[in-house]
């Protein structure tokens, strides 16, 4: 990814790139998102919209990942997402 | 940046509507937003709390509540809830 054809100069660009795109955020406490991008800011706190979060639980009997499995599956139209929880932010993937 | 909306300004938009917060943890809340500071520390009231265990979903009603923004994890404006 050449910074000067892209303009891609920083982290940011990258989400600045995802806006009106589907994103896929991971959020600490084993839940996952996916949802189209509206805004960002520099606190990475998020609006997505037409969102389905995944939350994930761990088996902590085995102490294994066997027994993993995604347990709810939610979806909201419009959400706020409070940037200190946010591990990462995928943009779509590009042809 | 300047044209679109900032996440917080749609939370402000909220004052005065209901307002669904999921925590970091198994818990959540729904209540009418009365304000929130920049921290995301958030003023609610006719608030029930979910609470959810291995045994189901536990709810509790609360007056007007000051709920802590370390643990917030996403917010829903206009919705009431996980019962909607």
């Amino acid at each position: 990814m050449d910074p000067s054809s892209t303009g891609i100069q920083e982290p940011f660009d990258l989400i600045r790139l995802s806006l009106s795109e589907r994103v896929f955020v991971k959020l600490r406490g084993d839940r996952e998102l996916s949802g189209v991008l509206h805004a960002y800011d520099g606190h990475m706190n998020l609006i997505l919209s037409d969102v389905e979060e995944t939350v994930m639980i761990v088996d902590a009997v085995d102490g294994t990942l066997e027994g993993q499995g995604t347990v709810a599956k939610r979806k909201m139209e419009m959400l706020f997402v409070r940037g200190d929880g946010v591990i990462l932010v995928s943009p779509p993937s590009r042809m | 940046m300047a044209s679109q909306i900032l996440p917080l300004e749609l939370i402000d938009r909220c004052i005065g509507s209901r307002i669904w917060v999921i925590m970091k943890n198994d818990r959540e809340f729904t209540g009418t937003l009365l304000g929130f500071d920049d921290f995301v520390n958030m003023v609610l009231e006719d608030v029930t709390e979910y609470e959810t265990t291995p045994q189901g979903i536990k709810q509790a009603k609360l007056n007007q509540t000051l709920l802590n923004g370390n643990n917030i994890c996403m917010l829903i404006p206009g919705s009431s809830g996980p019962d909607s």
